[in-house]
């Protein structure tokens, strides 16, 4: 397809623990800096290289009690595809990006009571006002997605990069996204650990200033 | 209003010739002192330098003004000038010698001069003249009636000699800096220098178009090469075999500089002879593992595949599907072997080569290992 020689300048291999879910790399698979040298055939070394810049990446993202709002500023460049060196707002380079657990997103204060989502179908006396749980209630999906629509730029290519976020209200996830996957994005906010998560040996052995004696009786 | 700048002598075109890095400084020509230029003489203008010339160079410069009202007119020449130059098959090229001030003897000095080298002038002239021209010659004096006895000498025998000249040093060069890599690849790249392209290209840019002496013109991509395999063998000639080879050095192998050589020739089966060659060196059989993997499902998915021998990583390799993957891990270990990877050293030219001439005249005749033998405790390490 592409019959444009692209010179790298530099590579950036990326080393993944495992397969899948790993959140400690979080970069582009293989990114040069390219120049048009000249139209001519390209030798196999150079054709492998080309696609492995230019391919998209599949990234997944925990939405569990994260904010959509920080959440679609982070989200955003990857699906825009600025995270890359070969970015350009015409390249269309932008990678892939799974949200799951929508349903579980955390919105800050009284934002759940208060954030309206206004709406207009266009004809006389369309428009609706929505709030924010009300909106939750009828599409867990639809808050992170417009979240994400505002934090990507308004211009022409918008419409092309929300195609490429998939936003799934459980943990849940078709068998051919999943096979899809290639990296995961980390979580804006550090989810705290719930005391039913921790197990009895933890519990025990965790450092206490203080503890009640055997024999004290709490009231 | 007419610009023009004063000039003594109208009519006077002067070239700039400018010369290899051989620590001469360009020398400026002009149809007056051509006539005189002889070896005393060559010393008044040995020193000078192109700055210094520029105040002695007489140009005619004119300020291109026209009326508007010419526009129209000059725009239907060009019109006309293109579609007539379409019809006869392009436009209407003079070879520089019908141009004013040719002269051919001030031409082939400065040729010498221009690469820095010293040709005797016998072989020099015959290296550069045709049996095709000669043949025209004869035959148009003996149409007038002029008995021919022309002394020129062609230059079969001297391309012929050349082109062995050629091969045996590029051979050298080639084994000297690619000490790694079996004698295919070597043969491969051999046979991309001394491929008339190539030749032709060298030839061209340094000024053959207009030296050599043939029948046909505009000259063909044979009488390019044969002239430059020539000129090769008059400079062995004249100055000698060390300084043919560091012409061919400097010529004709720097062709190779940003070309990847692995176009050039890789193995029909790179799995095949990975595993064939870790087998010969004793290592255990390559084993491909998937690294890493993107949009297996989508139509760009992308697979990384990484090539282990005995749980040590050799190579990896990307593809869109895995089979592609795997053959490039394959071809990347066997480049990593040949170091002949994207990452490897510059080739050396020049003053790189100083210490190693001996050694490139003595691999000339010593062809490197086949493939088919190949093993790395038996290639030399690196020279440079």
């Amino acid at each position: 397809m592409f019959q444009y020689q692209i010179s790298i300048v530099a590579s950036f291999p990326l080393i993944l623990e495992k397969i899948g879910f790993s959140s400690k790399s979080n970069c582009y698979m293989f990114c040069g800096c390219p120049t048009i040298v000249k139209k001519r055939k390209m030798s196999a070394t150079k054709r492998v290289q080309q696609w492995s810049t230019f391919s998209r990446m599949w990234y997944l993202y925990d939405a569990q009690w994260q904010d959509p709002f920080h959440s679609a500023k982070v989200l955003s460049p990857y699906l825009t595809g600025q995270n890359k060196p070969i970015y350009h707002p015409l390249n269309d380079c932008g990678d892939h990006v799974v949200v799951i657990n929508s349903q579980e997103i955390a919105l800050r204060g009284d934002e759940w009571k208060k954030r309206v989502y206004f709406h207009h179908t266009g004809y006389p006396r369309g428009a609706s006002w929505t709030l924010a749980w009300e909106l939750h209630q009828k599409d867990p999906k639809m808050i992170m997605r417009k979240a994400v629509f505002k934090a990507i730029t308004s211009n022409l290519v918008r419409r092309t990069c929300i195609e490429r976020l998939h936003i799934y209200p459980g943990s849940e996830i078709p068998e051919e996204i999943k096979s899809n996957l290639s990296g995961q994005i980390r979580p804006v906010m550090p989810v705290p650990k719930r005391l039913q998560e921790y197990s009895k040996e933890e519990i025990e052995n965790y450092p206490k200033v203080f503890d009640f004696p055997n024999d004290y009786i709490l009231r | 209003m007419k610009f023009q700048a004063k000039c003594n002598m109208r009519n006077q075109t002067i070239f700039a010739i400018p010369t290899r890095n051989t620590n001469q400084n360009t020398q400026w020509f002009t149809n007056q002192n051509t006539q005189q230029l002889t070896n005393r003489n060559i010393q008044q203008f040995s020193n000078v330098s192109i700055y210094t010339s520029i105040t002695a160079v007489n140009v005619i410069s004119k300020r291109n003004f026209k009326a508007h009202w010419v526009a129209p007119t000059l725009r239907e020449l060009k019109r006309r000038k293109v579609i007539e130059d379409d019809l006869n098959g392009g436009p209407k090229i003079f070879h520089r010698s019908t141009f004013l001030e040719w002269n051919y003897d001030a031409e082939i000095f400065a040729f010498s001069n221009r690469l820095g080298e010293k040709f005797n002038d016998l072989s020099l002239r015959a290296a550069l003249t045709h049996k095709s021209y000669i043949e025209r010659e004869t035959a148009r004096l003996s149409d007038i009636g002029v008995e021919s006895n022309l002394q020129f000498q062609d230059n079969e025998a001297l391309s012929q000699k050349g082109g062995e000249l050629l091969s045996k040093f590029t051979n050298g060069y080639l084994r000297a800096v690619f000490t790694q890599v079996p004698e295919e690849l070597i043969r491969a790249m051999h046979d991309f220098l001394t491929s008339n392209p190539t030749l032709e290209t060298v030839a061209r840019h340094i000024g053959l178009g207009d030296l050599m002496l043939c029948a046909d013109f505009p000259c063909k991509t044979e009488t390019y090469v044969k002239s430059f395999k020539a000129i090769v063998a008059a400079l062995a000639e004249s100055s000698g075999e060390e300084r043919a080879r560091i012409f061919v050095q400097d010529l004709v192998v720097t062709q190779l500089y940003g070309q990847d050589v692995n176009e050039l020739w890789n193995p029909v089966d790179p799995v095949g002879n990975l595993t064939a060659i870790l087998k010969r060196e004793g290592k255990a059989e390559p084993e491909f593992r998937l690294i890493r993997q993107a949009g297996s499902n989508s139509i760009l998915g992308v697979y990384y595949v990484g090539l282990y021998s005995d749980k040590n990583f050799i190579s990896e390799g990307a593809g869109e599907s895995l089979e592609v993957a795997k053959e490039m891990a394959a071809r990347e270990a066997l480049k990593k072997f040949f170091r002949t990877e994207d990452s490897m050293r510059a080739l050396p030219f020049g003053r790189q080569l100083k210490n190693i001439q001996s050694k490139i005249a003595q691999l000339e005749n010593q062809p490197n290992i086949p493939l088919s033998e190949w093993i790395s405790e038996k290639v030399m390490s690196a020279v440079h």
